[in-house]
């Protein structure tokens, strides 16, 4: 009897115990003023002070700015706070578990879903989202692959128990431009064949988007009362945006020459563009400056596309694409590893591309391209509170961040992978039985 | 342009003593010289003749003709060692029985292989060549060192390595036999028993040549065990000649290799991947076994669904001899990036960090009496770094080994591939980036999906 | 997939036996040559003489020979007469396996890693006796260049079989092999899903067959000494295989064409020490040293990289390098061409002998791709070595052959102007004492003339090529007028016709030849066809496959 009572006794503590954790482990909503802070704004230099957080926004910032008397206090002596990042092109909430099919939504079968939506399959409870969240990464873009249109790309936010909380306001049609580099060295197809191959892939593409042009059409006549609806084609649908040059289409293109076909395709279906991955961006650098396309590009630590490319192209190109005039936003093109990309941003710094540029390329200008610069992608009174603070320089791997706010929610650190830690640093019991 | 003189030097030495690796003198002054094991040297000087290290102090004299390197400014630290690696090799898995102790990676040594550059240009001077998972046993290994621009593939090979070789426990080895050809393990109980009955088999051989040697001394009639080379390796690793360096994931089965290890006599075992090592780290530091490990890699499949980017520095304090490798000719290019990584996670000493990449993977492979560290009487293997090597911003500059620079960021023309096919195609490959072991290369999965 | 099917139906082309080689017998076995420059050995000539051919030797060579009444003179005058060439290695007279037994599908085997023998490629034990077909279109072609024997091996595999040294000229197989297992062949060919399947096991298969032979062969020779008390030795006919080269009787021929491939059979030979013969070596101009400390022989490979083509520049241009980088990687593919072409003179210059193999040598490439490395800086003299003094030597054959001296067997090759000479031509070959013609082609010129007086073979023809896998349909398009035709061919494996060059119509006979790109290799193809009226009928043949029956009927006007 007396044993019971002490096991139920325990019991009932562990579980104190563990709700006591869960609470700590759940993001907090509040008036939070940050003060004795560094304060990176990104689009107005350093400023020393306070950052007064409320309603999820921005209220105040700067040397005078008085910490309210209902504000939360936190004390950042020697710390920075930092926009939240944006990574430009992950495959987050979408991927859990490689090696099993079944946890992986980014690939659609058929060769023409543009009608897909990523959003829809994000997982707001996918194990990748806190450990992403904890290295200062707040906001990303997800998207889907797998065909020339395999549907829309999402942006979104680390936060959320819905897609829907998650959004952050971007949508983007991503465009697999027809390549002719071999996907790897198992492609044996002879040059020839690999060229005929990209053809037929464009002009299929260029016949998809006739045809698309043409439900637009017919569906502008009918809303405005001329003809009847369009059929039902959910494929054609989704393109409409897109052909009318409303919406934006992030068009993945990575070879030079792909690229150069790219820019020209852009120009002739006056397509609002973005380009993505453009590894090769470099080497026609002065031609996507003069085109004024938007580049996400990355990972930055890649190897480089060619054996005969210098082996640090991959680490230079963000560098060497800004410094010939293009807007370069940074990303990882990760599922896992999307904690990575302040690393991938200081290998950017490293190479060529500057410290603040490389902050810049995944703070502001990504916002800018996504067109939620309003309210993200910078420390500005108004703007939503998605921000971090640092022990230091973030990119350095040495650095701690120590708060993470998204849209004023004061995030809990803890994830699996700390949570692992915790458990195992100090295992008890140890050897003994 | 004059990198090639350097070849041209290089391939003049080998036409004088054939098969023998080129060795040179040079001093590295003033620079912040990380030794790892007599802690950091501001302003000092180290002197390598004839590929190892002489002196290390503040103004040495060297002797007339030394080559110098002006490292004022710069950080110079041992060259980095990758104890798990499958670059420069043409072959990885010989994936069609569960066993293949007989095979060898050092006969799969492409010299040619670009990687290799690319990895002394990140100040990677050795790897640890591995064979592939896909065997429960698998091959030998090679430790190599990264002498591009020699031709003969022996002369890559670290002459005096200790020999080591390649275990695989869980998903791979069940995935190519059990699933795939429905041959013995389809488990993680068939694995141990695959490995048990594989060295049981080893230990009777041995004993059956052993008593041979014994009986023909008067019996001219004895006849020897036939020649089988699986068993003739693996008594060597009985023996404790060849060491076992294990792919492994799950706390479950690396303590069951330990306990397969301690039956059999095994002292010394180094598990590779290990991304539960921390589940069982005091276990691994009471059987004295080491750990090498993925500094951030999980979830590429299910046995590392449960994985933490603090393994390195929980296994660290425990008191594992832990090192961070790469298994992948990308990665190995930034390994000191990966080590800084158990700074963010679990905040190891600048020291700690730099001996996840230097030290501990040479006590991994048996080389830490030549490598590891600044110390005279070593290789001269270093590395030079524009910024601290644990900085996001560090950039290699130079990357020496036994003396001789194989790396010079300044002398690096774009094309640096000792061999093309003339009638190659221009076109670029673009690899889809994937962060998984390599370790089931050459494998044509036949799983029943 | 089944693109994937038809392509390969049309790559595995195999030959079909053509006619025998002697339409008749010879009137007589003696045979002169008169006013003749004899190169005896490299660079040894004798001018304006004589040569009497005699049962199958060379009876004499000199300015005041007598010569016997039955001797048939041969228009040979003001020619030049050298030893016949010989393959140092080669797959002359052997056919081409079909495609299922060169594991194009190979069979998924229960126990990946236990296959038989057979299976893994490993058949020490066949020989070449076996295997040869007289009738084989490739001992013609390389009679044709000035060869006479050839050191023949088997072909598949990582152990395919002994060699043997071949005549290039008889009806049977028994009369072509003057010698048998003269040699042990092995060359880095993994089995396909088994083991070995990488060069990891081949290399550990290769040490563990050869230690134990080793052991079989001193358990055979305890028993055979005195039986009693011995246990029976098993026999193994794999094992015993290697018993010559155990004795170093015989030495290993391993094809080794890369200096990655040419290191892993050094650390062979420098492990168990066996004689050895780098084969077929291509990439070996760093290897000189590492050679000579090593003491294997060595046989260069006369199959070049193709030589730079015009529309190259092209192709880069359109894949937007810059000048720059375009120049520099065409320089850098110039710089290894010339490594290859070179490979020779520097071996010359190192002073190790070397003879030529030709495993992978396409038949037409050889004049050309002699005469570049001849160019490159090997000298003539060393090039007819490499030729003839030097594989009688490695295959010890020095006495029958090699050189065109009295005694010798009558193998000689007889070319219209010196053999290295760009415009020579080799009229006369010698195999074993009997004489092959070579006609003399007509040039385009003449070919053109003919078109004028050939068949009318305009036209759409529908064409039936008979593959291994079955057939396949194609059309032939023809226009234009004679001597000026153009056309080209739609086949079912390409999504698109691919033109059809060196069109050549005379009588009756229409050739042409195109080139097909199966899997990132170019297959050049030629056709020679019959034109009957409204039918056609003939060949589509490669060098490197074989002939292929085609068959069709005109079925209109040329688009």
């Amino acid at each position: 009897m007396n044993n019971i009572q002490r096991i139920l006794w325990l019991l009932v503590l562990a579980g104190s115990l563990l709700s006591l954790q869960a609470q700590e482990s759940k993001a907090v909503q509040g008036t939070f003023a940050l003060t004795n802070a560094r304060i990176e704004t990104v689009s107005q230099g350093v400023v020393n002070g306070t950052l007064v957080i409320r309603n999820g926004k921005i209220e105040a910032l700067g040397a005078n700015v008085k910490a309210p008397a209902d504000a939360k206090v936190i004390d950042c002596t020697g710390k920075t706070i930092y926009p939240g990042f944006i990574d430009g092109g992950t495959q987050v909430g979408l991927y859990e578990v490689g090696s099993i099919e079944v946890t992986i939504d980014d690939a659609e079968v058929g060769d023409f879903t543009p009608h897909m939506q990523a959003l829809t399959a994000v997982n707001p409870n996918s194990v990748v989202i806190p450990v992403t969240r904890v290295n200062g990464v707040t906001t990303v873009l997800t998207m889907p692959s797998g065909n020339v249109l395999p549907g829309s790309a999402a942006l979104i936010s680390l936060h959320g128990y819905t897609p829907e909380q998650m959004y952050a306001g971007f949508k983007g049609l991503v465009l697999e431009f027809p390549t002719t580099a071999r996907p790897g060295r198992f492609d044996t197809r002879s040059e020839e064949d690999l060229k005929k191959d990209t053809e037929k892939r464009l002009k299929k593409l260029n016949d998809i988007w006739d045809e698309a042009r043409q439900y637009a059409k017919i569906d502008s006549a009918f809303r405005a009362g001329g003809g009847e609806a369009p059929a039902y084609y959910p494929e054609m649908a989704a393109l409409v945006p897109a052909v009318l040059g409303q919406a934006t289409v992030l068009i993945e293109v990575n070879v030079s020459s792909d690229i150069e076909a790219a820019i020209k395709w852009v120009e002739e279906h006056k397509v609002k563009a973005v380009f993505t991955g453009v590894s090769e961006g470099w080497r026609v650098a002065d031609k996507l400056a003069k085109a004024r396309i938007p580049v996400i590009t990355g990972p930055v630590l890649g190897l480089p596309t060619r054996e005969y490319d210098r082996y640090d192209k991959a680490y230079a190109n963000a560098g060497l694409m800004l410094k010939a005039g293009v807007k370069v936003a940074l990303r990882t093109n990760e599922a896992r590893n999307v904690r990575n990309l302040p690393f991938h941003a200081g290998f950017a710094a490293a190479y060529g591309m500057g410290q603040e540029a490389a902050l810049r390329a995944i703070t502001l200008t990504p916002a800018e391209i996504f067109g939620v610069a309003d309210r993200m992608g910078s420390l500005e009174v108004g703007k939503d509170a998605t921000l971090i603070v640092a022990s230091g320089d973030p990119f350095e791997p040495k650095t701690q961040i120590s708060e993470v706010f998204i849209r004023g929610w004061k995030m809990p650190l803890d994830n699996r992978q700390t949570r692992l830690n915790d458990e195992f640093l100090q295992r008890d019991p140890g050897v003994k039985k | 342009m004059k990198n090639s003189i350097i070849f041209l030097f290089l391939g003049l030495a080998a036409l004088l003593l054939p098969a023998q690796a080129p060795k040179g003198s040079v001093i590295v002054r003033n620079g912040t010289v990380l030794t790892i094991t007599q802690g950091i040297k501001e302003k000092t000087d180290v002197l390598i003749v004839d590929g190892k290290i002489k002196q290390i102090g503040t103004g040495l004299k060297a002797p007339a003709g030394t080559p110098e390197i002006d490292a004022t400014g710069m950080y110079v630290m041992p060259g980095i060692i990758d104890a798990h690696s499958h670059l420069g090799l043409d072959a990885i898995n010989e994936g069609t029985q569960p066993v293949t102790a007989e095979v060898s990676t050092g006969d799969a040594i492409n010299p040619f292989d670009i990687a290799i550059y690319h990895a002394l240009a990140g100040g990677v001077t050795i790897s640890h060549a591995m064979h592939g998972s896909a065997n429960a046993i698998g091959g030998e290994c090679e430790t190599i060192k990264h002498r591009y621009g020699e031709t003969n593939p022996s002369l890559l090979k670290m002459e005096g390595a200790p020999r080591t070789i390649k275990f695989a426990l869980g998903e791979n080895p069940i995935r190519v036999h059990g699933i795939g050809t429905q041959i013995q393990p389809r488990t993680r109980m068939g694995v141990e028993m695959v490995i048990r009955n594989a060295l049981s088999e080893a230990k009777n051989y041995d004993a059956a040549l052993q008593k041979y040697q014994a009986e023909k001394k008067t019996n001219p009639a004895a006849l020897p065990p036939t020649y089988n080379r699986q068993h003739e390796t693996l008594a060597g690793v009985l023996r404790g000649e060849v060491l076992i360096h294990c792919h492994s994931y799950r706390a479950d089965e690396i303590l069951m290799l330990m306990n397969v290890c301690k039956d059999f006599g095994i002292k010394k075992i180094c598990f590779q991947h290990v991304n539960e090592g921390f589940k069982v780290a005091p276990e691994l530091a009471q059987f004295g076994a080491s750990a090498s490990v993925f500094s951030d890699w999980w979830a590429y499949k299910f046995e590392v669904y449960y994985s933490t980017a603090y393994n390195a520095s929980i296994l660290t304090r425990n008191g594992v001899v832990t090192s961070i490798n790469s298994d992948d000719d990308e990665l190995t290019r930034h390994l000191y990036h990966e080590a800084a990584k158990t700074q963010r996670y679990g905040g190891l000493t600048d020291d700690e960090a730099l001996r996840l990449i230097t030290l501990n993977p040479a006590i991994q492979l048996g080389i830490e009496n030549r490598t590891g560290s600044i110390e005279t009487g070593k290789d001269g293997d270093l590395v030079i770094f524009k910024n601290h090597p644990l900085s996001v911003y560090a950039i290699p500059q130079m990357t020496l080994i036994d003396g001789i620079v194989r790396f010079d960021v300044n002398k690096n023309p774009d094309d640096m591939r000792l061999l093309i096919n003339p009638d190659e195609k221009l076109l670029p490959l673009i690899y889809r980036r994937d962060q998984d072991d390599h370790c089931l290369d050459d494998i044509q999965l036949n799983e029943n999906k | 997939m089944i693109r994937t099917f038809l392509r390969l139906s049309l790559a595995l082309l195999w030959g079909l036996p053509v006619q025998g080689l002697f339409a008749q017998k010879p009137v007589t076995h003696t045979y002169v040559l008169q006013h003749v420059t004899v190169v005896t050995a490299p660079g040894k000539t004798i001018p304006n003489t004589t040569v009497l051919i005699k049962n199958g030797l060379i009876a004499g060579i000199g300015p005041n020979l007598r010569i016997p009444g039955e001797a048939q003179r041969i228009e040979a005058d003001s020619m030049y007469v050298y030893a016949g060439f010989i393959e140092g290695l080669s797959h002359t007279g052997i056919p081409r396996p079909k495609a299922e037994e060169r594991g194009g599908n190979a069979p998924r085997i229960e126990n990946p890693g236990e296959p038989t023998y057979e299976q893994a490629g490993i058949t020490p034990n066949v020989q070449v006796r076996s295997l040869i077909d007289p009738s084989e279109a490739s001992i013609a072609n390389l009679r044709g260049l000035g060869f006479t024997a050839a050191h023949v091996v088997p072909r598949s595999g990582m152990m395919p079989g002994s060699g043997a040294v071949v005549l290039l000229g008889g009806k049977t197989s028994d009369e072509m092999i003057l010698r048998d297992q003269v040699s042990f062949f092995s060359q880095f060919t993994p089995a396909r899903r088994m083991y070995p399947a990488t060069v990891l096991g081949l290399m550990a298969k290769w040490r563990e067959m050869y230690l134990q032979s080793g052991q079989a062969q001193a358990h055979m020779q305890l028993w055979q000494k005195n039986p009693a008390g011995v246990q029976r030795p098993a026999y193994d006919r794999m094992l015993e295989a290697f018993f010559p080269v155990l004795d170093k009787k015989t030495a290993v021929y391993f094809k080794a064409q890369t200096s990655i491939e040419a290191y892993r059979a050094l650390t062979l030979q420098k492990e168990l020490g066996f004689p050895l013969v780098l084969s077929e070596l291509r990439e070996g101009w760093d290897m000189a040293p590492d050679l000579k400390a090593s003491g294997a022989s060595v046989l260069l490979s006369l199959n070049l990289p193709a030589q730079e083509k015009k529309d190259e520049g092209k192709k880069a241009a359109a894949d937007s390098l810059k000048s720059s980088e375009k120049a520099a990687l065409e320089k850098k593919a110039a710089d290894v061409r010339a490594k290859y072409i070179g490979q020779a003179a520097g071996f010359q210059q190192a002073g190790i002998p070397f003879a030529f193999s030709t495993l992978e040598l396409r038949d037409k490439d050889f004049r050309s791709n002699l005469l570049a490395m001849i160019e490159a800086g090997l000298h003539p003299d060393t090039a007819l070595a490499a030729l003839t003094t030097r594989p009688a030597r490695l295959l010890g054959l020095s006495t029958v052959m090699g050189t065109a001296e009295k005694g010798k067997m009558a193998n000689l090759v007889i070319s219209d102007k010196p053999y290295f000479d760009k415009e020579a031509k080799v009229r006369f070959v010698f195999v074993d004492g009997e004489v092959f013609r070579m006609e003399t082609q007509a040039k385009a010129p003449a070919a053109a003339e003919g078109d004028k007086k050939g068949a009318k073979v305009a036209g759409k023809w529908d064409l039936t090529i008979e593959s291994p896998q079955g057939a396949t349909s194609s059309t032939l398009n023809l226009s234009g007028e004679p001597g000026s035709y153009k056309g080209n061919i739609l086949l079912e494996i390409a999504p698109q016709p691919i033109d059809i060059e060196n069109i050549v119509v005379s009588e009756n006979q229409l050739n042409f030849s195109f080139s097909l790109n199966i899997d990132g290799e170019t297959v050049e193809i030629q056709a020679r066809l019959t034109v009957n009226g409204e039918s056609i009928e003939g060949v589509m043949a490669t060098d490197a496959f074989g002939e292929l029956p085609a068959k069709g009927t005109r079925i209109g006007n040329p688009d």
